[in-house]
């Protein structure tokens, strides 16, 4: 008896749902400006990717939020990891900061937007530090945790081989807990890329978000599904190169 | 009485910081370091907290109901699902990629279309709020069904339970402290979702209410707006995080 | 009349890995005598798992005109009221506290609070467990938690206890200790009890009768009352001569199984671990 192997059907299921979505929409009535074939849309990715499509300084613009995407989660990973390091380092600290983080964590991120573009206005730093905020508290966490995790054996037999504190951290908790981080940061990456992108949607005045928001108000809607599954798949493809780091690393 | 330092210092050490951080909002405004414009001090914002909640009761309404119709329907079809394909192995492995890709993927980027779909009444907020919620919770549901051991279900049979009584006295009992805390990251991500779409359609709710404070600088009531919302939104996440803790202490 | 009546048991099953049709038992017939300690020992893999299985309702025996009879009646699904079952491991519920755990048997009888409570918390005492009635299993070492499936076995109070191999996963203390707790109360109360192992010592030990399986196919190849006096002590010359016995046995068997590569414990593949 062959068994289809779940990737494959997986597959299969995608491809399936893109031909009736293509069947769809060449045969009802539904208005071209709400859907469009799906092999209208390919055509117009390709187009934009070469140039030909009316869509205005695509490069320009995708090299902006990919950048905005790359300096916050820079910046969020660095910050993340350094705090999520001093929060693991006392009990005292960890037991007085977890809970604030912890309510910080539990405000849906969104609703501090319209302060920090009221205090730093409409350019790329309020999508940064949005995607920043949106992105840094699983780091946080996940670091702290991995670091608190260590198996305790491990630093005793440090210990007892003569090494100081800080050859400690760095020879044996840091890899010990390498794992948790990694995944946090993986995790944190696809937060980042949802914070930035929240903000250049409602923004609008920039970047990939400024694309999708000008083919929307136009009604230009091939271009529109194109835009949006070109920055999907930028989402995406960032995404899997994030986690395929983080498995070699696990590995190694 | 014996005093508890390790109690009692994190204690005093996280309110010093909360101390710290008030005082250096409220420098900011007083010294000047950021214009008043764009920046209230906490104690204006504390004022402004009771006239705003009174006056934004009806949006603060709109938005509830949002919240709730988008929660409740995201956490059911997710249940619905999730248990249906938990009861085949190969369901679950073949759709758990799309659903864990439906969790990393900016949707956000999709709003134009849910406009462009369902209007600018409150369907979009709705149906993108019920969509955010949908996918963490799926992923929790179909994660819940494998900690529910074939020999748990197994010395149920071999005591004579039927399937209704196995499902209520085992399956659903050990998959509850995953269901709940995925009911945790669907509420966080619901919230998000509501507030997006009325952030960008500002019409109705408090995120619109929050949009035309801050665009017409009546700044003090923006603050105090989102002081609002930050502590309903945070009632409700910490409630379900310490939900989550009370089903899952059996597991130590 | 025996309670449990075995006759030409077969069972064979579809293997996924191997695509290949494996039988397990081959027209196996055994027979229980109320208040027996009948051990099933043999090899890994030779299907004494399964024959129990098969007892037990859990798992059909194959359609060919074998007969399992349990007090009379031919076996169709688990029958709780008449046998209780234990496994390897103790699978208890983590949701549930101890006292819990051993009522959770009546509950599927419908017997009410107080009566399941104050069955649950007599065989609890019984093996010395009272004091951790509200603890969650979590907190009990093997040893205990064994022991609080044995209790949840035991407040069933049926006729008949089926256990597949219940101590093997215990150090060697706690499977001594816990194998005196079972002869004592299966003394006191007079219980048939069917006990599947791949422990020799053990088998002598507990058994009032063994029965040696054969390697796969498994068949049944001695069947031998253990008359030694109790209590028994391990390592005295009859104990010996006796483990010699069935040693004579087993060790061809064991070797066969060896040597036709079997992969060991696949008869437990019916039981899916953890």
């Amino acid at each position: 008896m062959g068994k289809l192997s779940p990737t494959l059907a997986r597959t299969l299921l995608v491809v399936a749902l893109l031909a009736l979505w293509e069947v769809f929409t060449r045969l009802s009535s539904v208005s071209a400006i709400l859907i469009a074939p799906p092999s209208a849309i390919i055509m117009q990715m390709v187009q934009i990717l070469v140039r030909t499509s009316n869509v205005p300084d695509f490069y320009a613009n995708a090299r902006l939020t990919i950048a905005e995407i790359l300096v916050a989660y820079g910046l969020a990973a660095v910050a993340g990891v350094l705090t999520g390091i001093a929060v693991a380092s006392s009990k005292v600290i960890g037991d007085a900061f977890e809970p604030i983080l912890l309510v910080l964590y539990a405000v849906p991120k969104i609703i501090l937007y319209p302060v920090i573009v009221l205090m730093i206005g409409t350019g790329p730093a309020t999508k940064i530090l949005f995607g920043i905020f949106v992105g840094i508290f699983v780091i946080i966490f996940n670091t702290a945790a991995g670091l608190r995790q260590v198996e305790p054996n491990y630093l005793r037999l440090a210990h007892s081989l003569g090494y100081g504190s800080a050859k400690i951290f760095f020879k044996v908790e840091l890899p010990a807990a390498a794992q948790t981080i990694l995944a946090g940061l993986r995790l944190g990456f696809g937060y980042t890329i949802i914070g930035v992108l929240t903000g250049e949607l409602l923004l609008v005045n920039a970047g990939l978000g400024y694309l999708i928001d000008w083919a929307s108000v136009n009604y230009y809607t091939a271009q529109l599904y194109a835009l949006i599954i070109i920055t999907l798949a930028i989402g995406v493809v960032a995404n899997y190169i994030v986690g395929h780091i983080e498995r070699r690393w696990v590995r190694g | 009485m014996s005093l508890r330092p390790r109690k009692y210092v994190p204690l005093a050490i996280r309110l010093v910081v909360i101390a710290v951080f008030v005082l250096i909002w409220d420098l900011a405004v007083r010294l000047d370091w950021i214009d008043p414009l764009f920046l209230a001090t906490p104690l204006d914002t504390i004022e402004h907290l009771v006239p705003v909640t009174i006056h934004s009761a009806p949006d603060l309404a709109i938005t509830l109901t949002a919240f709730v119709s988008a929660f409740v329907t995201g956490v059911v079809v997710a249940l619905v699902i999730g248990l249906a394909l938990n009861l085949s192995n190969y369901g679950r492995k073949m759709l758990l990629p799309l659903f864990a890709l439906g969790v990393t993927i900016p949707k956000v980027t999709l709003l134009p279309l849910f406009i462009l779909w369902f209007g600018i009444a409150q369907t979009p907020v709705i149906v993108f709020g019920a969509l955010s919620g949908f996918f963490p919770m799926v992923i929790n549901v179909l994660t819940a069904g494998g900690e529910v051991k074939p020999n748990q279900v197994l010395l149920a049979k071999a005591m004579g339970f039927g399937p209704l009584r196995i499902f209520r006295k085992v399956t659903l009992p050990a998959m509850l402290p995953v269901l709940v805390s995925g009911l945790f990251y669907a509420c966080n991500a619901s919230m998000m979702g509501v507030f997006i779409v009325e952030l960008a359609l500002a019409r109705h709710g408090l995120g619109a209410v929050v949009h035309d404070l801050a665009v017409t600088f009546q700044t003090a009531d923006m603050y105090a707006a989102v002081l609002l919302t930050a502590s309903i939104t945070v009632a409700i996440n910490m409630a379900l995080w310490y939900a989550a803790r009370y089903f899952g202490r059996w597991r130590g | 009349m025996p309670i449990i009546e075995v006759t030409g048991v077969s069972k064979t099953y579809h293997d996924a890995a191997s695509d290949r049709v494996v039988r397990t038992l081959d027209k196996v017939s055994i027979a229980a005598e109320e208040n027996d300690f009948l051990i099933l020992l043999g090899p890994s893999g030779c299907g004494k798992s399964t024959l129990l299985n098969i007892v037990a309702g859990l798992v059909p025996s194959d359609p060919d005109g074998g007969r399992v009879l349990v007090a009379g009646k031919p076996v169709t699904g688990p029958n709780p009221k008449l046998m209780a079952y234990m496994f390897q491991d103790p699978v208890l519920y983590p949701w549930r506290t101890v006292l819990k755990n051993v009522e959770f048997g009546l509950e599927a009888q419908d017997v009410d609070r107080a009566e399941r409570r104050q069955r649950a918390l007599k065989y609890l005492r019984l093996v010395g467990l009272e004091e951790f009635a509200d603890a969650y299993p979590r907190q009990l070492s093997g040893g205990m938690a064994q022991r609080v499936a044995l209790c949840r076995a035991l407040a069933l109070e049926t006729e008949i206890i089926l256990m597949d191999e219940p101590f093997a996963a215990l150090d060697e203390q706690s499977r001594i200790l816990l194998g005196d707790e079972l002869v004592s109360i299966w003394r006191q109360v007079r219980r048939t009890i069917v006990f599947v192992t791949h422990s020799l010592t053990e088998a002598v030990y507990l058994g009032q009768r063994i029965a040696v399986f054969t390697a796969r196919p498994g068949r049944i190849k001695l069947d031998i009352a253990n008359d030694l006096p109790r209590p028994r002590a391990i390592g005295t010359a009859e104990f010996n001569q006796m483990v010699d016995r069935v040693w004579q046995q087993l060790k061809a068997e064991s070797q066969a199984a060896a040597a036709s590569g079997t992969k060991a414990a696949r008869d437990e593949i019916l039981l899916p671990e953890e």
